[in-house]
């Protein structure tokens, strides 16, 4: 990991660079000791023009948020600071790496109460964290603390966070995040996976892609068997899809998780916990007549003995479902205080285009499928191609027998010519789409200039028209025997000084050749990162370029290189619209998935 | 007594490397030149911070004895600890060709929950506790007779470190757990090594050392830089 600073830099004035932290949401974080010797976390964002309204955040003071003491800007360098508590200890992502099978349940409910806690604050006071993780979550001397909050707000200002992006994890989005719907559901949502990763060392919706994992947030149902009993319920309420479905508070989730024994979750300190909590608490407690009247008093005493904070993990009754569903009624009759107003309004990029202020580029779902497309290996990549043009020589094969009972028949020729441009054709048509798929499978992830892309496939187009020359004369082939009345193509061979006396020659196939691949921009065809599967209309105007272009004999070539294109298309799977519609929602929202 | 030999001040030897002709190739040239203006640096003494990016801040300490006490200022403790201690509340000491290492006790030192009076060696994972301090003992590599100390609870070094690494011939950075730093990432391990009063760092793979690329060996001052792709760190005076 590389950092902009190091031990002894102060870019911050008043301020002393021990040491990288790491790269959180927006920015690199050091570590840096004040001049009278005061330990910060000092985070680095570009420029960022927060106004007091917005830096009221910096207010909120939670035993379970990391604090934030103030935000500073360098002059003349266009660096924002935020400067916070210094956590000594672990983020709950090491904690989790260290421990690849979960925690225990009274650490894992521990860590749950912990961060719940500093979320509750958050909602409360109207704020919607958008990024929780456990990468954003620390322990320091036993306190649990969440940090990185409202960050996402503040910076979104700054103009200069568009292509650099780098998407980061999509593992703790909410479904709904593709919508633009930004309440505090997705801090439920992102809570449920949290709780499931501490028990389990995995997360519920995994895989090799963002894409892959997107589209288990939105279709999967979580595997929750290896999730104790008492935890399944609340994993479950946080997990809906439908945030309709799911906890309207963070309370609410808690009230429904066991809580911990402290003496077993070596070292953990309690949180502060929501009044809300302690008071609901205490009216199930006091009210257990309210229970429904088909639960028995037994399982209602059992439900209210879950809540109680000091239950060990042993004493828990197994069959948990049961004794939640009857303390929902309980509930009902408690008191909730009206939810606070999210004032938080989802700060999508689409957003700042509609306000004018937003001038730069916003990504597009092309630019996050290139950078998913990026993390193939080479072994995937390699495998992906030679799925590719496989496919490709079935494709050729198809259309090339379409060609040939379409056309070729209808021409005046023997059996054997017949057979030789059938060859011949063949030939082309696997040739040219390899060659696209190779180069296309190359730049998949690459948005380098259109220019340099052009030259290279004009140096392959050319050194393909050869082949395809070189094959023609290796079949005898006559180039001049087969065109249409309104061809041109012998027009071409006859007069033309590229054409040795009624032959085509080899500079004549290269030249046309390699425009006809550089004219037009095949390698779009060879990327799944593209807007429909099969495009004919390019397909066809590949056609005309062919036409206009003598390549070879009229109105065969022109197919051919339609042809072409369909087969590359075939070969070259695309992503499906739910994929699209998942990049296009990273891409409106590129500033949470920084890591 | 010195038995490192390593915080003599190295002017002397510099100067003599100086008058020495510059070799011919250029890039070495201009390596020789950097290097040699490290005469204003200072080589590294008894105690040094080194800060790794993304890993932690270890404080080292070369001696073969060691003081812990309670941090004051102008205090003569090589472990200062913020901490219910005594301004001298115990000794550690390296022995012998093992490098085994011994507790002493001066003020009240538990090992393994269990009261000390006598020197005492420590084993690998060992619990110390001094006075309100609890400190945990682990010599993870095994052959290397270096050892760490991690501060456990509140209590705290000062300057702050995450842990003490006492050093006696190599420090070995890597993503292996039995490194004396152990970062989650790529496999590059460097190896910070002492020889012949010099305090000098290996890598098995290049890194840019104090502004010069593609070095995989080199020796180390206060303020030196170490810098790759996969681990950066620099060194501080304490």
């Amino acid at each position: 990991m590389k950092f902009t600073y190091s031990t002894g830099d102060a870019p911050l004035d008043g301020y002393t660079i021990k040491r990288g932290l790491g790269r959180g949401g927006f920015g690199e974080v050091y570590f840096a000791v004040s001049d009278v010797g005061k330990e910060v976390a000092l985070k680095k964002v570009d420029f960022m023009d927060a106004d007091r309204g917005d830096s009221l955040i910096l207010n909120i003071n939670h035993q379970n948020l990391v604090l934030l003491f103030d935000i500073k800007h360098t002059e003349g360098q266009d660096e924002s600071w935020i400067i916070m508590e210094y956590m000594s200890g672990s983020s709950l992502r090491d904690i989790l790496t260290r421990h690849p099978d979960g925690l225990t349940e009274d650490e894992a409910a521990a860590w749950f109460f912990s961060i719940a806690s500093g979320v509750h604050r958050l909602h409360d006071n109207g704020y919607v964290h958008r990024d929780l993780k456990p990468g954003n979550v620390f322990v320091s001397e036993g306190h649990i603390k969440v940090g990185d909050y409202g960050l996402s707000k503040l910076i979104a200002h700054s103009q200069q966070h568009n292509n650099t992006r780098a998407i980061g994890t999509c593992r703790y989005m909410a479904p709904e995040i593709g919508q633009g719907n930004y309440g505090r559901q997705i801090d439920i949502y992102a809570l449920g996976i949290i709780l499931y990763e501490l028990l389990q060392g995995n997360i519920p919706f995994d895989g090799e892609s963002d894409a892959e994992i997107l589209t288990k947030h939105l279709t999967q149902e979580p595997n929750l068997s290896g999730i104790p009993a008492p935890f399944r319920p609340a994993i479950q309420k946080a997990l809906q899809k439908d945030p309709r479905k799911r906890y309207q508070s963070v309370v609410d989730m808690m009230l429904e998780v066991p809580a911990p024994n402290y003496q077993l979750t070596s070292g953990l300190l309690r949180p502060q916990l929501p009044s809300e909590y302690l008071e609901q608490l205490e009216d199930s407690k006091r009210e257990p007549a309210i229970t429904s009247p088909a639960s028995s008093p037994a399982e209602a005493s059992s439900a209210n003995q879950d809540a109680t904070p000091t239950t060990s993990s042993q004493k828990r009754p197994t069959d948990r479902p049961n004794a939640s569903a009857a303390r929902i009624p309980t509930l009902e009759n408690v008191p909730v205080r009206p939810p606070a107003p999210i004032t938080d309004r989802p700060a999508t990029a689409r957003y700042y285009r509609a306000s004018g202020t937003y001038r730069a580029r916003t990504k597009s779902w092309k630019d996050v499928a290139m950078e998913e497309l990026s993390t193939h290996d080479r072994s995937q990549k390699v495998s992906e191609l030679t799925a590719s043009m496989t496919r490709a020589v079935l494709g050729a094969a198809g259309s090339s027998a379409l060609i040939l009972g379409v056309y070729l028949t209808n021409q005046n020729l023997t059996s054997v010519q017949i057979t030789q441009w059938s060859i011949w054709i063949l030939s082309v048509m696997v040739l040219s789409s390899w060659a696209v798929l190779i180069t296309g499978k190359i730049w998949e992830s690459s948005a380098d200039e259109e220019g340099s892309k052009r030259l290279v496939m004009f140096a392959v187009g050319a050194g393909l028209g050869i082949l395809h020359l070189g094959i023609g004369n290796f079949l005898q082939l006559d180039f001049s025997s087969i065109h249409s009345e309104n061809s041109y193509w012998p027009w071409v061979l006859d007069k033309w000084k590229l054409s040795a006396g009624g032959e085509p020659s080899y500079i004549h196939f290269a030249i046309f050749t390699g425009l006809l691949f550089s004219l037009c921009r095949w390698w779009l065809h060879a990327t799944p990162a593209r807007s429909s599967r099969y495009d004919l209309l390019a397909a066809l105007m590949f056609a005309m370029v062919a036409w206009f272009l003598p390549v070879a004999p009229q109105p065969l070539m022109p197919g051919v290189v339609g042809f072409t294109a369909l087969v590359i298309q075939f070969s070259t799977p695309s992503f499906t619209v739910a994929q699209r519609r998942h990049f296009q929602s990273v891409a409106d929202t590129w500033w949470q998935h920084d890591q | 007594m010195n038995t490192t030999g390593i915080h003599r001040t190295r002017t002397n030897n510099f100067s003599t490397r100086v008058a020495a002709t510059p070799p011919e190739n250029s890039s070495v040239k201009h390596h020789y030149y950097f290097r040699t203006n490290k005469n204003i640096m200072k080589a590294v003494s008894e105690r040094f911070l080194v800060w790794i990016d993304a890993v932690g801040g270890y404080l080292v300490c070369l001696n073969d004895q060691l003081l812990l006490g309670q941090a004051r200022p102008n205090s003569q403790v090589d472990i200062p600890l913020v901490a219910d201690v005594s301004s001298r509340h115990a000794r550690i000491k390296r022995e012998g060709e093992e490098g085994d290492y011994v507790i002493e006790p001066l003020a009240e030192v538990t090992v393994q929950n269990k009261e000390i009076q006598s020197p005492t060696l420590l084993h690998h994972g060992d619990m110390i506790s001094l006075g309100s301090a609890q400190l945990r003992f682990t010599k993870p590599h095994p052959l290397s007779s270096s050892a760490r100390l991690d501060l456990l609870g509140s209590s705290r070094t000062s300057p702050f470190a995450d842990a003490v690494l006492l050093m006696s011939d190599t420090l070995i950075i890597g993503n292996n757990l039995a490194n004396h730093v152990v970062y989650h990432g790529e496999n590059h391990q460097v190896v910070l090594y002492r020889q012949d009063g010099q305090l000098l760092c290996r890598s098995d793979q290049q890194v840019n050392l104090d502004g010069v690329s593609g070095q995989t060996n080199g020796e180390l001052f206060y303020g030196s830089q170490v810098k790759s792709d996969h681990i950066s760190f620099s060194l501080e005076d304490v």
